[in-house]
């Protein structure tokens, strides 16, 4: 190739990275679903202001049983639906190094955290947080070698899973899924409704488990290792952990009870507590979960609850991880 | 391997750079040991058949290398013909044949066990199976020279870039070429990078987008109005169309990188004047490949009227039959041997109709027609306006066979067609309303680019286009196919056959 096919190529490509950042810049914009809007900004506080930030929620859904604004420490809240404990790993090792004053790091785990991996079942969607993570996140790594939730987490806000309608949505002043979002998250539901959303959501949860689990008998075992892993690094950097499940709605924890997985998973947080001295604030049975009025489904807290349950639990935290410490 | 999948896009750069890296004479050696590996990492254990039609059909072709005449050299083209269709009615076939023979003695109440086989139809069989005959009946026939290199007649059978789905080559034409010298040239790489990309952007975007739409209209015919019906079909032709053609663009982009012409296999067929044109038309390498190994030697058109007519029958039920192992394809072939069986046979009438349409000034044909509306010539024209619309129809009609899971779906969607019944289901309804405006754009995309290519050439008439027009255009399709492509989409329809 001589001088002159060289500069063509080299300017075709600067075209296509103009036109790339371009892009990426109006479809950031506007975000393909609400909660993407509400990641971004909080993942922003990690570029902007990384000293700000003393306490690091991770987990599931679940982890969005804390309340940011309730917190009168500066926190970072990452509840991202199906996390299961490599990607909360991947997490943890890419924000930790980034936030100088991290002090605190709370881990929501679930009924089915120890009996959940996303990579083994053929479903697109478990993978959705892992890549919605690499598209707001900074860093290159992977989850446990996956690239291709690497490229498609880079690629984003290009490859969006909407086809670009919020864009055009919003060009037109209409973000309507992040209005949505806050609607759902501020309904108070009634009993009846918990009831049949549990007996709805819990034998899909544990199907999904199981399928996990025949897959993959050691499972278990190998996110006990993930879990004692990820205290063990953050221990050493000088952050306190500290483990909490939120409550659950009387009926999801009836159905629940039966499950040999919910006994597997009381025995193993029951050991890293022994073995690494990390306490476990376990609220699923509290006395608030036998009232409807702090839900917005079976297992999550709609605004009211979170604030309860944030005030509840920052004063076993500041106990056991005092500001300074 | 998918070629719309991340490992291809991964693969493709390394066998790029390693190719060209490597010296002429070991090319054969990289690009077999690319070939198997892209076939394997679908199936390592099922690279054995692709094996054992090579080992065959080497020891076939260097036998029948042997003997001057046809006659000693037949025993072999048996050989491979016994092996290699062996292979695939085994694979393909044998399931089928049970079960229509089960069919077949249930209605005389005869019970018979006949057993069935629960085998995985092997990727793209159909395709390397005929690829490899065709060298085999060449050596036959004193058209091809013995392959003496077991490793270029490997890589003849197993040519990654359209080892699974086509262009289906001659031996004649790919076997020489990987004796070639084949350095990089930038203008060969520009135009294989151009015509990948708009093969990618046909499967991706279009084909897959459509497929969203026609899935679950076909899953369940019943559940969906008239109009769905027959949008879903009209999509289906479009959605086949860009998934097959879009796979033949980027093979041959693929081996056009690297120093190779593959056939052309698709000449828009959506604007054909006839069947027989839509033939010439649509899956060219297959088509070919029946009129010179099936059709000829059957006879072709020198034989009695009525036999011609036979003849065309038996290449294009077989040529359903080739498609896939259930009577909607038969039924599909057997439709098109029908609609040109009816084209011959109706030539002449045809054209004395128009010969007498065309003495007639526009207003006897219309009272009240000027003629000063229409320019003189017109009147071809419209012929064949008219010919291109009844040929997309037969097309569209024989697709829903094509499609349908089983003969009586095809009669469901048919009648519900037909019957016609008004409905309150949203036309969008299937896909969601976003889904279904970008389908409609996709398939608008297609065909003023067909309509663009043929009456000012593809190709030829973009590189005419100013270069800061042309990288717009070039960058345009890219984000297109990133941001309104399926990611995760369909395997390639003709990856089944």
């Amino acid at each position: 190739m001589n001088r002159s096919n060289l500069l063509g190529c080299g300017l075709f490509l600067l075209m296509g990275v103009v036109l790339w950042l371009g892009l990426q810049k109006v479809s950031r914009a506007h975000p393909p679903r609400g909660w993407d809007l509400i990641l971004m900004h909080r993942m922003d506080t990690v570029r902007t202001t990384p000293e700000s930030i003393e306490i690091l929620a991770i987990g599931n859904s679940h982890a969005g049983a804390i309340e940011p604004e309730t917190l009168e420490r500066g926190s970072l809240v990452l509840p991202l639906p199906w996390n299961d404990l490599a990607e909360m790993n991947y997490q943890v090792h890419t924000l930790a190094p980034r936030l100088p004053e991290l002090r605190v790091v709370l881990i929501a785990l679930s009924y089915f955290t120890f009996h959940w991996s996303n990579d083994l079942l053929e479903d697109d969607g478990l993978l959705e947080s892992r890549r919605k993570f690499h598209a707001v996140a900074p860093g290159w790594g992977t989850v446990e070698g996956d690239l291709e939730s690497l490229v498609r987490g880079k690629t984003y806000w290009i490859v969006r899973p909407d086809d670009w309608l919020g864009v055009i949505q919003g060009i037109r002043g209409r973000d309507m899924e992040l209005d949505d979002l806050e609607e759902h998250l501020e309904e108070v539901q009634t009993d009846s409704f918990l009831v049949s959303h549990a007996e709805d959501r819990i034998p899909h949860t544990l199907d999904q488990s199981r399928e996990m689990m025949e897959l993959d008998s050691t499972l278990p075992e190998e996110n006990y290792a993930r879990l004692a892993g990820m205290i063990e690094y953050l221990q050493e950097r000088g952050v306190c952990v500290v483990l909490y499940t939120p409550p659950f709605h009387w009926r999801y924890r009836e159905l629940y009870r039966p499950e040999p997985s919910l006994r597997e998973m009381h025995r193993l947080t029951r050991r890293i507590e022994e073995e690494q001295g990390v306490p476990w604030l376990d609220y699923s049975d509290h006395s608030m979960a036998d009232e409807a009025r702090w839900f917005s489904d079976s297992d999550h807290l709609n605004t009211e609850g979170r604030n309860l349950l944030t005030t509840l639990m920052m004063g076993q935290v500041e106990e056991r991880c005092p500001p300074g410490s | 391997m998918l070629f719309n999948s991340l490992h291809f896009l991964a693969f493709l750069p390394v066998v790029l750079a390693l190719y060209f890296a490597t010296p002429n004479r070991w090319k054969w050696v990289l690009l077999l040991t690319a070939s198997y590996y892209f076939y394997a990492a679908w199936r390592v254990e099922y690279l054995v058949l692709i094996m054992a039609s090579t080992g065959v059909d080497y020891v076939a072709g260097i036998r029948m290398g042997k003997h001057e005449s046809r006659r000693g050299r037949r025993p072999w083209l048996i050989v491979s013909l016994f092996t290699n269709l062996g292979l695939l009615f085994s694979f393909k076939y044998l399931n089928f044949a049970s079960e229509s023979l089960q069919a077949a003695f249930d209605q005389f109440n005869v019970f018979y066990g006949i057993p069935t086989f629960d085998v995985l139809l092997p990727v793209g069989i159909s395709f390397y199976t005929f690829q490899t005959l065709s060298y085999t009946i060449d050596v036959y026939r004193g058209r091809q020279e013995p392959e003496r290199h077991l490793g270029i007649l490997a890589l003849y059978v197993s040519f990654f870039p359209q080892l699974v789905a086509g262009p289906i080559e001659r031996s004649t034409r790919l076997l020489p070429q990987f004796f070639r010298e084949h350095g990089f040239d930038l203008e060969r790489a520009k135009s294989g990078a151009r015509l990948m990309l708009w093969g990618f952007f046909k499967k991706v975007v279009i084909a897959d987008r459509l497929a969203a739409y026609v899935n679950p209209v076909y899953a369940d015919p019943t559940a969906h109005s008239s109009a769905t019906l027959l949008v879903a079909t009209y999509f289906f032709a479009f959605q086949i169309y860009c998934d097959f053609s879009g796979y033949s663009d980027i093979a041959i982009g693929t081996a056009r990188i690297m120093g190779y012409d593959l056939m052309e296999n698709f000449r828009r067929p959506y604007f054909a004047r006839s069947i027989r044109e839509f033939w010439g038309r649509w899956h060219i390498s297959l088509s070919t490949w029946f009129r010179d190994y099936v059709y000829i030697p059957l006879g072709g058109n020198r034989v009695p009227r009525l036999r011609w007519y036979v003849n065309l029958m038996i290449v294009f039920v077989v040529s359903g039959l080739w498609h896939g192992a259930a009577w909607t394809f038969i039924l599909w072939g057997a439709l098109h041997g029908g609609y040109l069986v009816f084209a011959l046979v109706t030539s002449h009438q045809r054209d004395r109709i128009w010969a007498s349409v065309k003495a007639l000034s526009p207003s006897q044909v219309l009272p009240g027609f000027r003629a000063s509306w229409l320019p003189h010539p017109s009147i071809d024209a419209i012929r064949s306006g008219l010919a291109v619309f009844t040929t997309f129809h037969l097309v569209l009609f024989a697709w829903i066979f094509f499609r349908a899971e089983t003969i009586r779906e095809a009669w469901v969607v048919i009648a519900n067609i037909v019957r016609w019944e008004p409905s309150t289901q949203a036309l969008s309804a299937p896909a969601g309303l976003w889904q279904f405006r970008l389908a409609l754009v996709a398939v608008g995309v297609l065909l003023v680019a067909e309509v663009v290519e043929g009456r000012w050439g593809g190709a030829e008439r973009l590189l005419r286009l100013p270069v800061p027009v042309r990288w717009m255009l070039y960058w345009a399709t890219f984000f297109a196919i990133l941001g309104f492509g399926v990611v995760g989409g369909d395997d390639f329809i003709y990856f089944q056959f």
